[in-house]
């Protein structure tokens, strides 16, 4: 039974039907490296709870129950922030790993087959559109890695919010020949493109002497307010905006992709200072 | 009448009734014990004390909806968290001997007879433990009202008195919530007690440096107001730290009537 009014929903929070949770979250640890005009733009970092994480190999997920049920909707979010950046709950899935030290085509998928499904205005298995971002895992060194979204071949490299098979025109430049672990940027699609569905090849044009990433694709679920530091920022998804993700992550075409709940930390280089999120939830019962 | 359907009867109420109001300080006393990825995810403590509400009310208030608590601990970067508590049980770990608490209780919210499930459920170090890792069998009624649902913790070495380790990270999966405990048990340990206790979530805190912080306000954001009842109990959690710690709280709120 679809829930109508802000009252019920409150009232299912009440019955157990929904989240209280409370995460005390971590990031890079040290500084990252800041994004450029031929690097996505957009300066940011990856955090997750911080007991349990060891980046950039080992994350857990914002707290949630173990296994999220259909149609949480989270109502209300807080965050802290002793430094200055802006912050977005979303969910990010595994789209494979780059080698950035030798040349040629070098992604290779995760072995779960994309889109990411979700039900969407009522229709079952929708694919969903990602944004595509590149997780330094290993710290480059001597030369910045540049990378196509082709194949040597001249293969596509992604297909598109619309499903149309892509290839890549533009060059991602690392920002830096010494760019930090757990750095993240978001990689360059064609101008006409808001998103990707899967990526299918990534050609390293120039390659590093060290250095490898992770491919994701990012679902923004709700912007955490950006405030400076050490104020805390409430976002209210029920009258603030009305904007009500489901919790529960998007499923594999096949295979189980390797997803987290985390937070996109936006706009600064340095490790974020004691995170704090806690939201609530209801579900749609 | 439920007195948070308008502010006019906020007003009304605190005019025919008063307001309630409390101040409330305690000590954490010593250093507790920090949680693990089998413990709940987010180190906590618990105050020892807690807020008994008045046995009795005057004629036609049904209990308190809080519209205001304020909460001040020593130091920044951490969660300060007030909710009603219920006991749910208690294990006392020589011979895993299990007591049985009260379950989580029936709640009128907006004019609809309630059986909640706790927001929170922490299992709290009542008396330090001297097992080495004891895994704490959780088992509980959910929030459909199935039976003989398990979580486990494997609760640190030695964990200090007023250490609180979270139990829904470890819930079953599709499970949201717990009604009641109806055991707890372990399989080692020699000595120490853990309590379950239910939180009925009434405001939390985020404490950046220099003890700057916001909290929560309950009317103007979307969150559950419970009506507390004669002889409830407040009680207060601080989260990311375990060194010693004074609170100072203020809780205020209003008779629905």
């Amino acid at each position: 039974m679809a829930v109508s009014t802000r009252n019920e929903l409150l009232q299912n929070k009440a019955k157990g039907y929904g989240l209280w949770n409370q995460s005390f979250l971590v990031g890079p640890g040290s500084g990252t490296t800041s994004a450029a005009a031929t690097s996505g733009f957009h300066t940011m970092q990856l955090g997750f709870n911080s007991i349990g994480t060891t980046l950039p190999g080992t994350r857990v997920s914002v707290l949630t129950v173990p296994q999220m049920p259909d149609n949480a909707l989270p109502f209300f979010l807080s965050k802290m922030l002793t430094s200055s950046r802006g912050m977005w709950l979303a969910y990010i899935y595994k789209l494979g790993t780059q080698v950035l030290t030798s040349t040629g085509d070098q992604f290779t998928h995760d072995a779960a087959t994309f889109p990411i499904l979700r039900t969407v205005y009522g229709q079952a298995s929708q694919a969903i559109t990602l944004i595509p971002l590149i997780n330094v895992t290993t710290a480059t060194t001597t030369t910045a890695p540049q990378l196509v979204l082709e194949t040597v071949a001249g293969g596509n490299g992604y297909t598109d919010q619309d499903g149309n098979g892509t290839r890549g025109t533009k060059t991602f430049i690392f920002p830096a020949a010494a760019t930090a672990i757990n750095t993240c940027l978001m990689l360059q699609i064609e101008n006409t493109d808001v998103g990707v569905k899967d990526i299918l090849a990534i050609r390293t044009t120039t390659a590093a002497v060290a250095g490898a990433a992770d491919i994701w694709g990012m679902e923004p679920l709700v912007p955490v307010s950006t405030f400076t530091g050490s104020i805390n920022g409430f976002t209210d998804t029920m009258f603030g905006g009305m904007l009500l993700p489901s919790l529960k992550p998007g499923v594999a075409t096949s295979g189980t992709a390797t997803q987290n709940l985390c937070v996109i930390y936006l706009g600064s280089t340095s490790s974020p200072g004691a995170p704090e999120l806690y939201f609530q939830a209801g579900l749609v019962t | 009448m439920a007195v948070v359907n308008s502010i006019d009867n906020i007003i009304t109420s605190s005019q025919v009734f008063g307001g309630y109001r409390r101040l409330f300080i305690d000590r954490i006393s010593g250093s507790t014990t920090t949680a693990t990825n089998a413990s709940g995810y987010t180190t906590a403590q618990r105050y020892p004390n807690a807020i008994t509400l008045p046995s009795s009310f005057g004629t036609g208030v049904n209990g308190i909806v809080f519209t205001r608590i304020d909460m001040l601990n020593e130091d920044g970067t951490t969660g300060m968290l007030c909710g009603i508590e219920y006991d749910l049980g208690t294990l006392t770990i020589s011979g895993s001997v299990f007591a049985d608490g009260v379950a989580m209780p029936v709640k009128n919210i907006f004019g609809k007879s309630i059986q909640t499930c706790a927001d929170m459920v922490f299992l709290v170090v009542t008396s330090a433990l001297t097992a080495t890792n004891p895994v704490i069998t959780v088992t509980y009624t959910d929030q459909d009202g199935n039976t003989g649902n398990t979580a486990q913790l494997t609760v640190p070495s030695s964990a200090a008195a007023q250490s609180a380790f979270m139990v829904y990270p470890h819930l079953a999966n599709n499970d949201t919530g717990i009604r009641d405990v109806t055991n707890l048990s372990t399989s080692t340990g020699t000595g120490g007690t853990i309590k379950a206790y239910g939180l009925l979530v009434l405001n939390a805190i985020n404490f950046g440096t220099s003890l700057v912080y916001s909290r929560m306000n309950p009317l103007t954001y979307p969150s559950v107001p419970y009506i507390a009842t004669s002889s409830e109990k407040l009680a207060f959690y601080r989260l990311h730290a375990t060194t010693t710690n004074n609170i100072v709280a203020v809780v205020s709120g209003v008779a629905d009537y």
